[in-house]
């Protein structure tokens, strides 16, 4: 009995089982550090245990699985309504890998406030989650907002340097975004017979002026969070000051809310605006990539310069997805749990470096390979993922969307080559000046190697970089389908064609039915 | 005449008077029995407790019996009563907060608690009117009294100076109001806000359509005075931030429940005389509100005055709707009864954990607050909410109530008006996270890590969990309360035609 409540309410369940270990953290003594630390990561291994589970009973159908629908605001039709496609499904399974892991690498980094800090990861776990999980657009924005919160607090508390500053700007510049698109979603609810449901939007006759204004204002929302370049300027400042687990998580899944929003609401729900727009959502996705590129190489701050990476990896996320073809879109999505993992670990190493020397900055280290063997091998392995060498990870993902670009749009993807040589030139380049060279700094002779947490922090990732490098075949089979149907969603030409879409291959579920495929 | 009066079932009537006639008489009998009873603060804070808890009790029995009934010149509707609990909420709140700061300021009084009985019952009277007299001496009965309650503290300057600009100010708006009900008076020929809806235009001829809506006008500078709506709002900042805080508390919401509460009666009675004019003048009014509310609290350094401000903006906020009037009258009314509603709770919570930190002198500036995420985490906590509530971010009470308006105004294809409104809560943003920054980011200095010993009396921290509660489960769930509003609503709305 018990079970099948549950399997039935998995995506529920892992919303929902970091909230309660928030409360439950909220009634620990404040003092507790260690039972705090203990049900912190508790929580998160059991929110994964249970992201496992739903790995089997999931299907990468093109369909919603493991849907759930609960009446919630009956007046306005709004609903609690669950679901996942392939897409999202993993990129979950990516926050919920990630969420240990980063509880993990803050246990000595955090020292005041340990049961606010904990208590806020945890919610920001339920944010994430629900986002990606939410078919019900109210429910999304509820899930996109409730995330804001906890992320300006750990930025504004726990971060270092001008981190109000940073705070600041990174919630202005989301709210700005987001509360266009309330608006937007609120004139959809009105055109498309007051119904926030996912599903019926996709067959709201929109006329093409109203397309290209309702895409603007998602766009916009989403664009921010990617960032796209010029919406960049909040990054670098929000992922520099937070503390090591909020950039992993700011850049990890934050990032991919962005582009998740694209591929989920923006592009499906407004086709021609999306043919319409393309061209210079390409141009900036391009122009993110070199700039991104080129700022990341003059960069002092390692962190800076892992930040600014950011931008131009997700670039290749954007160009991907506007490539409109199953490679371009399956590479992009590759690449957002690419990046999650590549540039995740990224941070956590410069986490923990900036943990023994309180430094980042790129001249304070130098020759410090042979004092730190362990973590020199982890960072130059990530390095190596990170600008995509064959074998790992990125190289997949980077060549995927390479290739759908070049088969419809060849002239960004030549440009996009430029950012795959740039991003080899300033990591590597970051690389040498940190590790190799001449041991010059007198406190660099003292530097303590990694310890066995810091190891197993990073051996989960590394090895999921090899596995998606060598055999990525079952995180592409869960997507397939998935892809498949946005795509022909995407390009669609009239709303009609849309109901189309709707039948037996591509069956959204419309009825508020959960069913337990087994 | 004597006929009508006959006619009237008396004991119905006295029922159903119950919840106004409850604050009036215990006011009195405070006034007359409370000099005998000088030394015994407790007597007084438990009576007018109690006559709130009755009356709170009876305005619900009605509530669930309501019939839509007018007598004399009251109209008995649930809307009646609806806007009945929402000042006696207010009430029962704003007396828990004041029984330990009057002691600690040093200003028990009977009077006092007899004068915010009398306001509600004017309060009450502004709301159940059916026709312009009563609305004009129900606001009469409530403004005088809050003018008086403004100057409470009469040792303070600043107290002193409020509750003479506000009364100055008041009064004139008082005779705006006055003059515009003798306008539309002799253009009609009736104040009968009934008759005045059914008859519409037909009303209106010739040249006393002019007078009718210069009435109109006045009408609408008067009501803008009393809520502080751009440009009537230059009092606002001063009286709220003068008035002793338990003071500012009852003003903010109360009061400007009230304004709304006869805003909506009066908006129903009249808005089809013309009814682009009217939309014209809502959404310049809303614009200019929020817009002006929101750049000056930007600056501000003291809460009471930033809150002052910020309450200027939500008046703005909470007009918005009204631009959809003539189209959607009955989700625009709900949609601002619940923003009435939201805004209560979270206001209140906001000024509770103002007072929970002054003691023996008011701590409302920004700085008071640094470190109270580590001294006081539950206040800091509970403070952070009702920020995030008032600037309108899920899952609270606050942004349901502003998602409820904009999408009155994106309905009635107001999409503009909506952008302008959701602009207005970004910037509103940067003001409202000054005081978190404050109690959380900031470093204590040594002298804050000892800082005063803050009592936090317990009917305070009442009213914090409570509102407290309120703004985060309703927030979550906000259905019920939607029902509640939404028939309470209907029931004079659609089903009153």
């Amino acid at each position: 009995m018990l079970i099948e409540w549950l399997q039935s309410h998995l995506l529920s369940l892992m919303v929902f089982l970091p909230t309660a270990g928030a409360l439950f953290i909220l009634l620990l003594p404040k003092n507790e550090a260690a039972s705090i630390k203990a049900t912190a990561l508790g929580f998160t291994l059991f929110t994964l245990l249970t992201n496992i589970w739903a790995w089997w009973f999931f299907h990468g159908l093109a369909d919603f699985e493991l849907q759930e629908t609960l009446t919630w605001i009956p007046a306005f039709n709004i609903y609690y309504r669950l679901g996942v496609d392939g897409v999202s499904f993993l990129l979950i399974t990516l926050t919920n890998f990630l969420m240990p892991l980063v509880v993990l690498s803050s246990w000595r980094e955090i020292r005041t406030k340990l049961k606010e800090y904990m208590f806020l990861m945890l919610i920001l776990q339920t944010g994430m989650v629900g986002t990606f999980a939410a078919l019900d657009l109210f429910l999304f924005y509820v899930f996109w907002e409730v995330m804001l919160i906890p992320m300006y607090f750990l930025i504004g508390v726990w971060g270092s340097g001008r981190k109000i500053m940073a705070a600041f700007k990174f919630i202005l510049y989301t709210m700005i975004g987001s509360v266009l698109m309330l608006v937007a979603i609120l004139y959809g609810y009105f055109k498309g017979g007051q119904s926030f449901n996912f599903v019926d939007w996709l067959t709201i006759p929109f006329g093409l002026k109203e397309q290209l204004w309702l895409f603007l204002a998602f766009g916009l929302a989403f664009a921010i969070k990617v960032p796209l370049f010029p919406f960049h300027t909040w990054l670098p400042d929000a992922h520099t000051e937070a503390p090591t687990a909020g950039s992993v998580i700011l850049a990890g899944v934050l990032l991919k809310m962005g582009t998740y929003g694209f591929y989920r609401f923006a592009m499906p729900f407004f086709p021609e605006a999306v043919r319409y727009f393309s061209p210079y959502i390409l141009t900036l996705a391009v122009v993110g990539i070199v700039y991104g590129s080129l700022v990341a190489m003059v960069q002092k701050d390692v962190k800076r310069l892992v930040a600014y990476s950011s931008v131009a990896h997700l670039g290749f996320v954007i160009l991907g997805l506007f490539a409109l073809n199953q490679k371009g879109v399956e590479g992009a999505v590759l690449q957002m749990i690419n990046h999650g993992l590549s540039t995740g670990a990224l941070f956590l190493l410069v986490g923990m470096i900036y943990e023994r020397r309180h430094t980042r900055q790129i001249s304070a280290y130098g020759g410090i390979a042979a004092k730190v063997p362990v973590y020199a091998f982890f960072f130059i392995f990530v390095t190596l993922s990170s600008i995509g060498l064959p074998g790992l990870n990125n190289f997949v993902g980077e060549f995927l969307v390479l290739l759908g670009a070049f088969e419809t749009k060849g002239i960004f993807g030549i440009v996009a080559v430029l950012g795959v040589v740039l991003s080899a030139i300033y990591m590597l380049w970051m690389v040498e000046r940190v590790f190799f060279g001449k041991l010059e700094h007198e406190e660099n002779k003292k530097l303590q190697d990694l310890g066995l947490r810091e190891v197993l922090i990073l051996v989960p990732l590394c090895l999921a970089m090899i596995g998606i490098g060598v055999y990525p075949k079952p995180i592409m089979n869960k997507m397939h389908s998935s892809t498949e149907a946005f795509l022909k969603l995407t390009m669609r030409t009239d709303a009609k064609a849309s109901a189309q879409l709707l039948t037996p291959s591509h069956q959204y579920m419309k009825n508020d039915a959960r069913i337990i495929k087994n | 005449m004597m006929q009508e009066l006959l006619k009237i079932d008396w004991l119905v009537f006295l029922r159903q008077t119950l919840p106004l006639l409850l604050p009036l008489g215990g006011g009195g009998f405070l006034l007359l029995v409370g000099p005998f009873f000088k030394r015994s603060h407790r007597f007084n804070f438990i009576f007018s407790i109690a006559i709130a808890l009755l009356a709170l009790f009876f305005a619900w029995q009605e509530w669930l019996g309501a019939t839509n009934q007018t007598v004399n010149l009251l109209l008995f509707d649930r809307f009646t009563y609806l806007f009945a609990i929402l000042f006696l909420i207010a009430l029962i709140l704003t007396l828990l907060l004041s029984y330990s700061y009057l002691e600690s300021f040093g200003l028990v009084r009977p009077e006092y608690y007899a004068l915010l009985l009398f306001a509600v019952f004017g309060m009450m009277c502004m709301v159940a009117g059916h026709d312009l007299m009563v609305v004009f001496l129900g606001l009469e009965v409530m403004s005088v009294s809050v003018y008086v309650l403004a100057g409470f503290q009469r040792s303070n300057v600043l107290s002193v100076e409020a509750a003479l600009k506000y009364f100055l100010v008041g009064a004139f708006a008082s005779s705006f109001l006055l003059m515009g009900i003798a306008f539309i008076y002799g253009a009609t020929g009736t104040t009968d806000l009934i008759v005045l809806h059914q008859k519409g235009l037909g009303m209106l001829a010739g040249e006393t359509r002019v007078y009718a809506l210069v009435g109109l006008s006045l009408l609408a500078v008067g009501l803008g005075f009393k809520i502080a709506l751009v440009p009537f709002h230059f009092w606002a900042a001063d009286v709220y931030h003068g008035a002793p805080v338990i003071v500012t508390t009852f003003m903010a919401t109360a009061v400007k429940a009230a304004g709304f509460g006869a805003i909506l009666r009066v908006v129903w009675a009249l808005f089809q005389w013309e009814p682009l004019l009217f939309a014209n003048m809502i959404w310049v009014a809303s614009v200019l509100t929020m817009t002006i509310g929101n750049i000056a609290a930007l600056t501000q350094k003291n809460l009471k005055r930033m809150l002052a401000y910020s309450s200027i903006a939500h008046a703005g906020y909470a007009i918005l709707p009204l631009v959809a009037f003539s189209k959607q009258g009955a989700s625009v009314t709900s949609s601002i009864s619940f923003y009435m509603l939201a805004y209560i709770l979270m206001t209140v919570g906001a000024f509770a954990v103002l007072i929970a930190l002054s003691e023996k002198e008011e701590k409302c500036t920004i700085q008071d607050l640094s470190g109270l995420g580590t001294r006081k985490p539950f206040l800091a906590f509970s403070m952070t909410l009702f920020l995030l509530s008032l600037t309108g971010i899920p899952p609270t009470l606050g942004f349901f109530g502003k998602y409820y308006l904009f999408l009155q105004a994106v309905q009635a294809g107001y999409i503009w008006l909506a952008v302008i409104g959701v602009i207005n809560s970004v910037i509103s943003v940067y003001y409202y996270l000054g005081p978190v920054v404050a109690m959380y980011f900031s470093k204590e200095t040594a002298d804050q890590k000892v800082g005063p010993t803050y009592w936090s009396p317990q009917a305070v921290l009442v009213v914090i969990w409570f509102t407290f509660l309120g703004v985060s489960l309703f927030g979550l769930f906000p259905s019920n309360l939607l029902d509640l509003i939404q028939t309470s609503v209907s029931s004079w709305l659609v089903a009153g035609k």
